[in-house]
């Protein structure tokens, strides 16, 4: 297993971002919150978008669940390759955080369409 | 009847003809003494003959008419024998002539040459056997016949058997029971001629009364009304049943349409729930492509970071290389200064190119130094990189998702439309119970079955009934074809004759009555003449007309072995008395050897009593029997003596007056 996020296990999530997923789930477009998250990182990533209001961050889920492939960790470390592993998980956190937000919203406004999910024309946040 | 005189010719012992005259003196005791076998019973036997052409032993079988006739005479070949009785009745003077004639000594032969003939004052009777029977009538000839041998025959009067069945109706003809009975007879034949002459008269009626069937008619027409009832009640209910089956027929085939829309309703959930599943597989679908959609999103980075990693493991190998290469070149330096000699040329060096090759080493040092950071290649820039490229390989098409909604676009539609259609369908069928139309079903089958039911009972009533109509006419058809007048007449004259028979009928029971009381009395007063022991009190007659004898303590000795034979002979002796002094019948009495049974002074009491038995009484007795000091007894009232003797076996029996013989002895 790749090192990218250093010593750390528990990839931690705002309590909003929670919320969120459990909302998104319970619509039953996904079959698990890790699903979810996974597609929120991939989207904040894709478009080098991050979140910067981060509060009430909680715990919320090991590592390896969220990544089995370490295919996250691969992209990180290969876009932040000088980077702390622990600032890369930061950074991590943030992309997830800033796409799950965007995936609640555009579900929220009907916009959410996995077609196109990810193209630059499709972020819709501010 | 009194007997005036008898001829016998070739009868039993009688060889010829041979005459026993009464003429002197008709009533009295007429006395025919005889020894055994002289021919005594066979001289009763000729007179009954004589009267009713056939004759009986004691062991009452029927003697035979071929033994009837004398041996000398069938030695003779004289098949010829005859009785003829002189007699009086009734103020008249009678000849009785019964002769038997055969051309051959068979049964045949005799049976057909029977003659018989009765003349009254010279006048031939037409039916000579008829008035026999009506002067003395063969039932009760016993009684006027009797042996002494045969008197315990009237012990059977004191038992119910058939025997004594014949004996009573015997006595009851002796006592003129059967007058009222002939008179009963007469009317039930009088009776049974109207009924048939009513019979006749209705005959085409269907041989029934008038009345008979008035009420037949008013039971059918009872039946017929009852009938008319019940067949207007069961078309009522048909009716009704009827209606209520087309009603319900009507009913279910608006359930029909109804049946269809539920079937409809059943076929739209069914696809409703068919799209829905398939929906649900499409959002599973769905649900899997979005699990794989992040890779999908990281592809464009992943391609850059891949270049990127090619890049670092490429400089990561240059740099591991050059320090490889560094080492080598140190270690060959420090070789050569240790050997003093150039490893690449064998050149011995000397102080100054020591002095070089320790530099060159200082200086390849350092440069290790540096490359001390890349001991040896990194591999996790190789292992990210497959990581990524394989990556692509899982990533979720994007046309995958557009192609599902498609589908799932297609379905939702499709739903609209079932969901719009099974509302509809819904709504219609809103207030419709969906067992209705099977309880209907069941309602017409059961009602079917019992239109079936009334259809067949109504059947089986009107055919009833048209038969009851048809039958009730011929009756009435039947009615007015009777000439009822006359039936009327019939029918009146029947019913008076009903009350006179059964006063006739209770007639005959007093009468019998009455006559047994004079029986018992009679019989009473005789037996104390004949009676040997004063403790017998009386004589008590039964149904049977058998008389038991009651003793001074009231002890009934109503059966025969309870009494000797004399005793029983007197008993029946005081029974022939009585029954001689209650008959309307006069006739002679024959004896034949009537005190066989009694002792000396039983035998007198008797010979006492007989004069008071008949007016014409014929004692055949033998000597033993009848001595001389018994004529005394008999002193002034022996009419007539006669002996029976038996000469030879040619000559037979013969007959003479007592007083001849004794003069010829």
């Amino acid at each position: 297993m790749t090192d990218a996020f250093g010593d750390s296990r528990v990839i931690p999530a705002s309590k909003l971002a929670k919320e969120q997923m459990n909302q998104l789930k319970a619509k039953g477009i996904f079959q698990e919150l890790g699903d979810i998250w996974r597609l929120g990182a991939a989207l904040g990533i894709s478009l080098e978008k991050t979140s910067t209001n981060l509060k009430e961050m909680e715990t919320f889920q090991n590592i390896n669940s969220l990544d089995p492939d370490g295919i996250i960790a691969a992209v990180m470390v290969g876009i932040h390759p000088n980077s702390e592993p622990k600032d890369r998980l930061s950074l991590l956190v943030a992309y997830a955080e800033w796409g799950i937000n965007e995936i609640y919203h555009k579900d929220e406004i009907g916009t959410l369409d996995f077609a196109r999910l990810g193209l630059v024309e499709e972020s819709t946040s501010i | 009847m009194l007997i005036e005189k008898i001829n016998i010719t070739n009868f039993g012992p009688f060889y010829q003809e041979h005459e026993i005259d009464f003429s002197e003196k008709y009533k009295g005791v007429h006395v025919i003494r005889g020894g055994n076998g002289q021919g005594k019973t066979s001289l009763q036997r000729a007179i009954l003959w004589a009267l009713y052409g056939k004759v009986y032993d004691r062991k009452r079988q029927q003697i035979r008419e071929t033994s009837l006739l004398n041996q000398s005479a069938l030695k003779d070949g004289l098949y010829q024998l005859s009785v003829t009785i002189y007699f009086t009745h009734e103020g008249k003077n009678c000849i009785l002539f019964r002769q038997m004639t055969a051309k051959s000594h068979r049964e045949k032969s005799y049976e057909e040459g029977m003659i018989l003939t009765l003349t009254r004052d010279g006048e031939i009777s037409q039916d000579p056997q008829n008035e026999i029977e009506r002067i003395l009538p063969y039932e009760i000839s016993r009684f006027y016949f009797f042996d002494g041998e045969m008197l315990r025959d009237y012990e059977e009067l004191l038992e119910e058997n058939n025997r004594s069945k014949l004996l009573k109706n015997s006595i009851e003809i002796i006592l003129g029971v059967p007058y009222f009975r002939n008179a009963i007879d007469d009317l039930n034949f009088i009776k049974s001629r109207f009924e048939k002459r009513r019979n006749q008269a209705i005959k085409n009626c269907g041989g029934k009364s008038y009345e008979e069937l008035s009420s037949e008619l008013n039971t059918i027409a009872e039946t017929f009304d009852e009938k008319n009832r019940l067949i207007a009640a069961l078309q009522g209910q048909l009716a009704v049943i009827q209606e209520e089956i087309s009603s319900k027929k009507s009913e279910l085939a608006r359930l029909k349409d109804v049946k269809e829309m539920g079937e409809r309703r059943l076929e739209i959930e069914f696809k409703i729930k068919d799209e829905e599943k398939n929906r649900d597989e499409k959002l599973k679908n769905i649900r899997q492509l979005v699990a794989g959609l992040y890779k999908t999103l990281l592809i464009p980075i992943s391609e850059t970071v891949i270049l990127r990693l090619e890049e670092k493991a490429k400089s990561s190998y240059e740099k591991y290389n050059k320090k490889q290469k560094l080492l080598g070149k140190a270690e060959m330096l420090s070789k050569g200064i240790a050997e003093s000699k150039c490893r690449t040329c064998g050149t011995i060096l000397n102080k100054e190119k020591l002095e070089q090759f320790e530099h060159e080493i200082k200086l390849i040092d350092e440069e290790i130094e540096l490359l001390t950071e890349v001991p040896e290649p990194n591999l996790e820039y190789e292992h990210q990189k497959v990581r990524l490229e394989r990556m692509k390989n899982k990533a979720t098409n994007r046309t995958d998702f557009i192609n599902i909604n498609v589908e799932i676009n297609r379905i939702d539609s499709r739903l609209i439309q079932y969901k719009s259609e099974l509302a509809s369908l819904l709504q219609k069928l809103k207030d419709v119970d969906s067992e209705e139309p099977r309880i209907l079903l069941k309602e017409i089958e059961d009602r079917i079955s019992e239109e079936g039911r009334l259809q067949g009972g109504l059947k089986f009533q009107i055919e009833e009934f048209e038969e009851l109509r048809e039958y009730k006419g011929e009756l009435e058809g039947k009615i007015k074809s009777i000439p009822r007048k006359d039936v009327n007449e019939l029918n009146n004259a029947i019913e008076h004759i009903s009350p006179l028979t059964d006063i006739f009928e209770e007639a005959v029971s007093l009468y019998r009555d009455d006559r047994k009381q004079e029986i018992e009395n009679i019989a009473t007063s005789i037996f104390h003449k004949i009676r040997s022991k004063d403790e017998f009190d009386r004589l008590k007659i039964n149904d049977q007309f058998g008389l038991s004898i009651i003793t001074n303590n009231g002890t009934i000795l109503d059966r025969s072995e309870w009494r000797s034979s004399g005793e029983e002979q007197l008993v029946a002796l005081s029974l022939i008395g009585a029954l001689n002094k209650c008959t309307n019948i006069k006739s002679p009495v024959f004896m034949d050897t009537p005190f066989g049974r009694l002792d000396i002074q039983h035998g007198k009491r008797v010979l006492s009593y007989l004069p008071e038995l008949a007016d014409q009484l014929v004692l055949l007795v033998t000597d033993r029997e009848f001595k001389k000091e018994d004529e005394t007894i008999l002193s002034g009232k022996i009419s007539s003596d006669h002996s029976i003797i038996f000469k030879s076996e040619r000559e037979g029996s013969i007959i003479l007056k007592t007083s001849t013989l004794r003069d010829q002895l």
